[in-house]
C-alpha cells in the first residue's frame, strides 16, 4: 500500500476514530494521571451501602417485601376474579390503575429534572443528589409500566399490545410504550455512564475486602464495565459528552413520555378527558411529584446511611424552591383548565368541573389544594419550617396529594352519567368508584418496591457519585461546608460555608489514584 | 229487561207453555254463549294474539337470514294489519354479565302486512345457534304475544368492519407519519445505545495504550 493510499484510507475513517486518537494523545500526554484529587472521605461514604449491611437494611428489606408479595398476590386474586373485584364496574371504567401509572411514571421526572437539567446548567450543588435521583428514575418507571397490566385487565394477552403484528398506530397506549421504553432505556444509560469510573472504585474497594461470593460476583461484573477506566482527561472528555447529549435528549423525552400519557385521556371524546391542556398539565405534575420523590428518597437514605455531610440542607431547601414554582405552576394549571371547563357552561364539562369543586368529589380536590398547592408554599415561605424536616413532610404530603389528583382526574369523568341531565345531581344517576383491598395491595406493593429496589440496588453501586463529586470538588477550589448543623435551614447553611484554597494544576497532578 | 220479562211471564203462564219458554230461553242463551260478545254486552279491551316465527336463510346472501312473524288475532275484532313486531337476539356469550340470563338485543322491527306477516333481514354476527324472539305489545308497552324460534348460521359477518377500518385514525394518519415517528424513534434507540457503545469503545482504547 503506497503512502498515498494510506492517508486516502485515514480519511474516510470515521471522527469517532480521530477523536479518540487525539484523545489518546491527550491522555498520552497527561501521562494517564487522574487529574482530580481522590476524597477518601466521599469514597468511605459512598460505599457505606455496599460494604456494610445494617439491621435495619434486612428489617426494611423483608418488610418491603413482604408488602411486595401481598401486591402479586392481590394481582393473582384479581387475575381469577376479573377487574370487577379491584372496584371497577360499567361507568368507573378507569380507576385506580390508571392513576397509578400517571403518578408512578410521573415521579421519575425527578431524575430528569435533578440530575439532567441541573448537569446542563452546571450546577455544581446537583453532584450528591444525581446517583440517588438517577436510581429514583430507574426503578420507578419499570414499576409505573407495570401498571398497564393490571389496568387493561386481561393480562395474558398483554403481548399483543407490543407485539408487531398487533400493532394499532392509532392507540394513544401504544405510542405511550414506544415514548415510555425509549425514556427506559436514556433513563438506564444515564444511570450507567456517570457509574463506570464509580464501579472501577468499587472494584478497588471489593479487592481490599473480604472475598465471598457476593464480592467475587461483584468484581467479575465491575471489571467488564468499570475496568477500562484509568480517569485520563480524554476518558473524562468523552464521558462529559456522552453525558451532556443524554442529558439534552433526556429532557424533550421526558415531556414527551408524560404528554404522550396523557393522549390516553386527552384523544377520548368524554367531557373532563377532552383537555387540550393535559400534556402541559402533566408534564408539570410529573416534574413536581418527581422532584419531591427525589427530596423523599434523598432522606431517607442520607438517614439510613448517615449522609448528613454531603447531602445537607441546603440541597433539601434548593430542591424545596423548585418544588414550589413548579406547585405553584400546576395549581395555575389545574385553576386554567377548571375555569376553562367550568365557563364554558356545557353540560359535560359544567357538570364534572362542579362535582369536582362542590359536588361528590370535593373531599379528595381540596385535600389536593391543600395538600399540594398551599402547603409547599407556607413551608418555603416561612423561614421556621424552611428546613430539611419541614420540605421532607411536605414532600410526602405533595406525594400523597398529587395521587389523589391523578384519582380526581381519572374518576370524576368516568362516572359522569351521559344520558340523564348531569346538573341535576339528583335526578343523575352518578357512577361510583369503591377501593377493594385488590387495588389497595396492588398500590402498597408498587409504592414498597421503589425503596426495596433502592435499597438492593445500592448494595452494588456507590450511592454518591465519587468522581462526579470528586470534580465537583476540584472545580470549586475545594468549597466545602461546615456541617456540624446541617439540618438548619438554608441561610444558616450558608453563613457556616468556608472556603479552602483551591488545587493548584501541579497539586491536581500530584494526586494519582489509580 | 229479560229479568222483567220473566216475572211477567210467571204471572201470566203456567205448565206446559212455561216448560216450552225456558227450553227457548236455554237454547238463546247457549247461541248467545257462541256469539262475539262484544255485540251481547259490549265492547271487550283485550282482544288474542297469538305469533309465530320463522327464520330461514336468504336465497341470495348466505350470510342473510329472514325473520318472518305471522301475528293471528282470535276474537270477533281482532286487526292485525299494522301491528309492530320487534325481532329479538336472545345474546348467550353476555349471560355472565347479566346475572345468568342472555340479554334480548333488539336485531329489527317491523310492521306487519294486511295478512299479519313482518318481516326483517337479520345478518347473524357469530356462527352456530341464534336464539331468536318476536314479540308484538300494545300502546302501553303490555307483551301480547311472543314466540321464539333457534336459527343455526352457517356464514357470519361482523357488519361494521368496512366502515370501522376506514374510521381508523392511523388511516387518517397515513403510514408515511407512522413510519416517520417509528423512524425517529429507531433514531434515538440508536443513539442512546451508541452513545454507551462509544464510550466503552474509546475507554477500551485508551486503557489499553495507557496499559502500554
Amino acid at each position: 500500500m503506497t503512502r498515498k493510499q494510506v492517508e486516502k484510507v485515514d480519511t474516510t475513517a470515521s471522527t469517532t476514530i480521530d477523536d479518540s486518537r487525539a484523545e489518546e494523545a491527550m491522555s498520552i500526554a497527561y501521562d494517564g494521571v487522574d487529574p482530580v484529587p481522590a476524597r477518601e472521605d466521599i469514597r468511605e461514604a459512598a460505599m457505606r451501602p455496599v460494604l456494610q449491611t445494617g439491621k435495619w437494611w434486612w428489617t426494611a428489606t423483608i418488610t418491603l417485601s413482604v408488602v411486595v408479595i401481598a401486591g402479586i398476590f392481590a394481582w393473582i386474586m384479581q387475575l381469577r376474579d376479573g377487574l370487577g373485584s379491584a372496584g371497577y364496574n360499567n361507568q368507573a371504567f378507569w380507576a385506580i390503575y390508571e392513576a397509578d401509572l400517571v403518578a408512578f411514571i410521573g415521579v421519575t421526572y425527578g431524575g430528569a429534572v435533578v440530575s439532567a437539567v441541573l448537569r446542563l446548567t452546571k450546577a455544581h450543588w446537583r453532584a450528591p443528589l444525581t446517583r440517588i435521583a438517577e436510581a429514583t428514575a430507574l426503578v420507578t418507571l419499570p414499576i409505573g409500566m407495570m401498571f398497564i397490566i393490571p389496568h387493561l385487565g386481561e393480562s395474558p394477552r398483554i403481548w399483543e399490545l407490543v407485539w408487531p403484528p398487533y400493532w394499532n398506530l392509532s392507540s394513544p397506549i401504544l405510542w405511550d410504550f414506544f415514548a415510555v421504553s425509549t425514556y427506559l432505556l436514556a433513563t438506564m444509560v444515564f444511570f450507567y455512564l456517570p457509574l463506570i469510573p464509580d464501579l472501577k472504585i468499587t472494584l478497588q474497594r471489593l479487592s481490599n475486602g473480604p472475598d465471598n461470593i457476593k464480592t467475587r460476583i461483584c468484581k467479575k461484573l465491575y471489571s467488564i464495565v468499570g475496568n477500562n477506566w484509568v480517569g485520563s482527561i480524554a476518558q473524562r472528555r468523552t464521558l462529559h459528552g456522552a453525558l451532556g447529549l443524554i442529558s439534552i435528549m433526556i429532557i424533550p423525552m421526558a415531556v414527551s413520555v408524560h404528554s404522550v400519557l396523557s393522549f390516553a385521556f386527552s384523544s377520548s371524546s368524554r367531557a373532563g378527558y377532552l383537555e387540550t391542556i393535559f400534556p402541559v398539565l402533566f408534564v408539570v405534575g410529573a416534574l413536581y411529584t418527581g422532584v419531591a420523590l427525589v427530596i423523599v428518597m434523598a432522606a431517607a437514605f442520607r438517614r439510613g446511611y448517615g449522609l448528613e455531610r454531603y447531602i445537607t440542607g441546603k440541597h433539601f431547601v434548593r430542591l424545596g424552591f423548585i418544588l414550589v414554582a413548579l406547585g405553584a405552576a400546576y395549581l395555575y394549571l389545574t385553576f386554567t383548565e377548571y375555569l376553562v371547563d367550568g365557563y364554558s357552561g356545557t353540560i359535560g364539562n359544567a357538570s364534572w368541573v362542579y362535582q369536582t369543586i362542590l359536588g361528590r368529589y370535593w373531599i379528595p380536590f381540596w385535600f389536593f389544594v391543600v395538600g399540594a398547592g398551599i402547603l409547599p408554599l407556607a413551608v418555603l415561605a416561612f423561614k421556621r419550617l424552611r428546613n430539611t424536616k419541614g420540605i421532607v413532610t411536605a414532600s410526602v404530603i405533595v406525594l400523597l396529594a398529587m395521587w389523589v389528583k391523578r384519582l380526581v382526574i381519572v374518576i370524576p369523568p368516568a362516572t359522569e352519567p351521559l344520558i340523564k341531565s348531569p346538573l341535576n345531581t339528583a335526578n343523575a344517576t352518578w357512577g361510583t368508584y369503591h377501593f377493594t383491598w385488590i387495588p389497595i395491595f396492588i398500590t402498597l406493593a408498587a409504592t414498597a418496591a421503589i425503596p426495596l429496589l433502592m435499597l438492593v440496588l445500592f448494595k452494588f453501586v456507590p450511592i454518591l457519585p465519587v468522581a462526579e463529586m470528586e470534580e465537583m470538588a476540584a472545580e470549586d477550589g475545594g468549597l466545602e461546608e461546615d456541617l456540624s448543623s446541617p439540618d438548619k435551614n438554608y441561610y444558616s447553611d450558608n453563613r457556616q460555608i468556608k472556603r479552602i484554597p483551591k488545587m493548584t494544576e501541579r497539586q491536581v497532578r500530584q494526586n494519582v489514584r489509580y | 229487561m229479560f229479568a222483567t220479562n220473566l216475572q211477567r211471564y210467571r204471572q201470566c203462564h203456567t205448565g206446559r207453555s212455561r216448560v216450552a219458554l225456558t227450553a227457548v230461553a236455554m237454547i238463546v242463551g247457549i247461541l248467545l254463549a257462541f256469539i262475539d260478545t262484544s255485540v251481547a254486552f259490549g265492547a271487550q279491551s283485550v282482544s288474542n294474539y297469538s305469533i309465530s316465527l320463522n327464520a330461514a336463510q336468504v336465497p341470495s346472501n348466505p350470510k342473510q337470514v329472514t325473520l318472518t312473524a305471522q301475528v293471528s288475532a282470535t276474537g270477533r275484532t281482532g286487526n292485525t294489519t299494522g301491528m309492530t313486531v320487534d325481532f329479538y337476539l336472545a345474546a348467550s356469550q353476555f349471560a355472565g354479565q347479566f346475572g345468568g340470563k342472555a340479554p334480548l338485543l333488539l336485531v329489527g322491527t317491523a310492521k306487519t302486512d294486511a295478512s299479519g306477516v313482518a318481516t326483517v333481514t337479520y345478518s347473524p354476527t357469530w356462527k352456530g345457534a341464534q336464539s331468536l324472539t318476536a314479540q308484538i305489545n300494545d300502546a302501553s308497552g303490555n307483551t301480547l304475544a311472543t314466540a321464539s324460534t333457534t336459527y343455526t348460521a352457517g356464514s357470519a359477518s361482523f357488519p361494521f368492519k368496512g366502515t370501522l377500518q376506514s374510521k381508523r385514525p392511523d388511516g387518517m394518519l397515513g403510514r408515511w407519519v407512522g413510519g416517520i415517528l417509528l423512524g425517529i424513534l429507531a433514531i434515538l434507540w440508536l443513539m442512546l445505545i451508541g452513545s454507551a457503545v462509544r464510550v466503552n469503545l474509546i475507554f477500551k482504547r485508551t486503557s489499553h495504550r495507557y496499559a502500554r
